[in-house]
């Protein structure tokens, strides 16, 4: 089984918001959570075990959270289905991402930073601060379904409303930051986000200098486009994107024209694919219990990035399956995140070769990381 | 105006789990919230904006999350204190004290590690009021945060210099405050081997033990095992108010023996016996509290061992604090109210914030 890079996972947000121990089986979590309602629940796709029986021994993992604008969107684009509403419901749930004002969304992250750092202490992961401790992990991951050591992780933040002021880059950076995407869904105090365009902010631009300054690698996800066009501009070292499809499949603003895609390979960056039915499909309204979203169209996505880039170095797999959505959204052959191992026959069906497949799941993500780290 | 020392708030809780900006003024988050009202939520009543207006100059603030079982035939609300996993609860008390942190960056607070800061803060406060932040102490309200005893000693690191066993129910450490929303579940029990330990690890670094939401059967046994400060951050007289949440004359007396000090709690149904309806915010006047704080001075002789432990906006609103308070910046009222039983000026000070400033310049360390 090959070893796969995920690019993109959001581990402390659904320990600490939906209540989900990373330490149980997706089964026993399914389980526990058999009679709540509400999206994603009882559908649950990815934990730490789970992840193993992936061969998942590499992944970027986030911290998560929002701070509230002081004023609102009247009426928000809704991305897709349970996804990116954004405003209090009467009922304020755990797994709201929006806090009152940075500082609060600060504390918040710090408790998910916490939480890593307590597995890390456990021995269940490990933070990868430099391109050294990469090779380290990457060397000593045993591939083996059964295996118990540490799964090696790069501290990513989605969204920077917890970097209360740029200066206060510094501080996450010795944390053990490594990457960041300025917005999410909506704007953020540094720039546009996903459903809506505009520009990065005054603080903005203050905090991709501080990143380009520290190291901290610019992620593009959830970057609205004239943002997107800045941020290329203003930030020097290479760029990527850990979890975004093509906008050339699939409309909207969430995906990726191929002009971006392009742009971002002339940096020799790479971009993640997502195993969410509504990036991978047009028009995508939710499937019944007979699924219309296949494994195929991750594929599609990949080979769409490769046609472009003319070749296979600039995609990798940002999966995001964790990502406020579980099997009610996945493509019918992925139950849980192990199935992303069914893309190996997928790929190789499609007549890309074995080397090629090794890139996508997780040597390019390797070499860009090994570049983009610290001592890289 | 005298100033005050209030010996318990959830300012981080409410930050982090009700959306309550702890800088802006009382009348505005209420305003924020008039929209979120659903969650059980009532009115609330303090922030440090109103602290310092009102002189509350240093206070002992909580971080809380316990350790339960999820109830899952509800959405788990954001304001809900309970995590399936020690783990869970473990970062999100790691949040709260971010919290403390992040506010203390923007000078709005000052951690108090040591009794030399905290004599020092409070001369600064004395000296020039508009010039100090508010005084923090960081205390840890249930110790389930804490997965293993021995951890105690990084958490004192970042600042924690104070700690209950348990909250309602049990926890990882000991039995709190009897529960009876839970049909058939105990009411009482003893320490946990756990709690045995951690008492041993508190000692080591002569952390404060406070016994308030102990149940009776943990109280005695942790006041019996305990060497170090003990004190009640929160707790009401049982000879007033029957139930648990209360103290007994009898727990009174072996804190006040100790040199402990008593916090009284300005909630209505801690204060009166009664229930929603008999205790409603106009039904409930500072005399009631004046009452509970003159039991503790004649039960220890003397008005060093009573003080206030307010516990505003924890859990409950202005639907259960008495008339005269309508926000924390109102706690100074208390003052005249003495006065009127017959207390001298120097006693309301001590009562205000005297025995809680004394009882922590003992108790922390000298320095850091």
């Amino acid at each position: 089984m090959r070893l796969i890079f995920d690019a993109h996972l959001d581990i402390a947000w659904n320990a600490m918001s939906y209540d989900r121990d990373q330490l149980l089986s997706v089964d026993e979590m399914r389980a526990r959570e058999a009679n709540m309602t509400g999206p994603s629940r009882g559908n649950c796709t990815v934990s730490l075990p789970e992840m193993r029986r992936a061969n998942i021994g590499l992944s970027l993992v986030t911290v998560l959270s929002r701070a509230m604008p002081a004023k609102m969107p009247d009426a928000y684009p809704s991305p897709g289905p349970g996804i990116g509403k954004r405003g209090h419901s009467e009922v304020i749930l755990r797994e709201s991402l929006d806090f009152a004002n940075q500082t609060i969304c600060c504390a918040n992250g710090q408790g998910q930073l916490a939480y890593y750092q307590l597995l890390q202490q456990q021995g269940h992961l490990r933070m990868i601060r430099d391109a050294k401790a990469l090779d380290v992990m990457f060397d000593a991951w045993p591939g083996s379904p059964t295996n118990i050591a540490p799964i090696g992780v790069i501290l990513s933040m989605e969204g920077c409303d917890p970097i209360i002021d740029p200066a206060g880059a510094q501080w996450w950076w010795q944390q053990g930051l490594r990457t960041a995407c300025l917005a999410h869904y909506g704007p953020s105090a540094y720039a546009m986000g996903t459903g809506g365009d505009g520009p990065l902010t005054a603080s903005g631009r203050d905090l991709v200098r501080q990143f380009d300054q520290l190291g901290v690698i610019l992620d593009l996800v959830h970057t609205a486009d004239t943002a997107l066009d800045e941020a290329l501009d203003l930030y020097q070292r290479p760029v990527f994107v850990s979890h975004g499809n093509c906008r050339a499949l699939v409309p909207g603003d969430r995906q990726f024209s191929d002009d971006q895609i392009k742009r971002i390979a002339e940096r020799d960056g790479v971009i993640g694919v997502v195993a969410d039915c509504w990036m991978l499909t047009p028009d995508y309204r939710g499937d019944g219990p007979t699924k219309t979203v296949h494994l195929d169209a991750v594929a599609d996505h990949i080979d769409h990035i490769c046609q472009l880039t003319s070749g296979t170095r600039h995609v990798g797999i940002g999966s995001d399956l964790d990502g406020g959505f579980g099997n009610e959204e996945t493509p019918a052959e992925l139950r849980t995140i192990a199935d992303l191992q069914k893309l190996d026959a997928i790929l190789s069906s499609r007549g890309y070769s074995d080397a090629d497949i090794d890139g996508i799941f997780y040597g390019n993500w390797l070499r860009f990381f090994r570049q983009t780290l610290p001592g890289g | 105006m005298r100033l005050i020392f209030d010996g318990h708030l959830d300012l981080a809780m409410n930050a982090l789990g009700y959306e309550r900006d702890q800088c802006q003024p009382v009348e505005r988050i209420r305003a924020h919230e008039v929209k979120a009202r659903n969650d059980g939520r009532e009115t609330p009543t303090a922030s440090l904006e109103a602290m310092r207006r009102g002189g509350t100059a240093a206070c002992v603030a909580t971080v809380i999350a316990r350790t339960k079982p999820v109830k899952p035939e509800r959405g788990v609300m954001r304001c809900d204190l309970d995590y399936p996993t020690q783990d869970m609860a473990h970062a999100a008390a790691k949040g709260q004290l971010a919290y403390y942190e992040a506010l203390e960056r923007r000078g709005v607070v000052t951690i108090i590690k040591t009794a030399k800061q905290l004599t020092s803060h409070w001369l600064q406060w004395e000296a020039d009021e508009a010039s100090a932040s508010i005084a923090v102490i960081i205390t840890m309200e249930g110790a389930d945060p804490l997965i293993e005893p021995d951890e105690v000693h990084q958490w004192w690191q970042q600042g924690l210099r104070s700690l209950m066993l348990a909250h309602f129910g049990p926890s990882a450490y000991a039995f709190g405050t009897p529960c009876n929303d839970e049909k058939g579940s105990a009411q009482e029990g003893p320490l946990t081997d756990k709690g045995r330990r951690l008492l041993i690890e508190l000692a080591d670094l002569g952390m404060p033990l406070d016994l308030t939401h102990l149940c009776d059967t943990s109280f005695f046994e942790a006041h019996d095992a305990y060497d170090g400060p003990v004190c009640a951050s929160h707790s009401n007289c049982r000879a007033r108010v029957p139930g648990a949440r209360q103290l007994s004359d009898e727990q009174l007396r072996l804190i006040i023996e100790r040199d402990g000090v008593i916090g009284i709690a300005l909630c209505n149904s801690m204060l009166r016996p009664g229930d929603k309806q008999t205790l409603g915010h106009q039904q409930v006047g500072l005399d009631a509290i004046a009452e509970h704080i003159d039991h503790i001075c004649q039960l220890a002789g003397d008005a060093t061992h009573a003080a206030i432990g307010s516990d505003l906006d924890g859990g409950f609103g202005i639907e259960w604090t008495p008339r005269e308070i309508d926000t924390i910046a109102d706690l100074h009222r208390l003052g005249d109210e003495l006065t009127r039983h017959g207390y001298s000026d120097g006693d309301i000070k001590s009562v205000l914030h005297g025995n809680w400033l004394r009882f922590y310049c003992q108790a922390l360390p000298d320095e850091r």
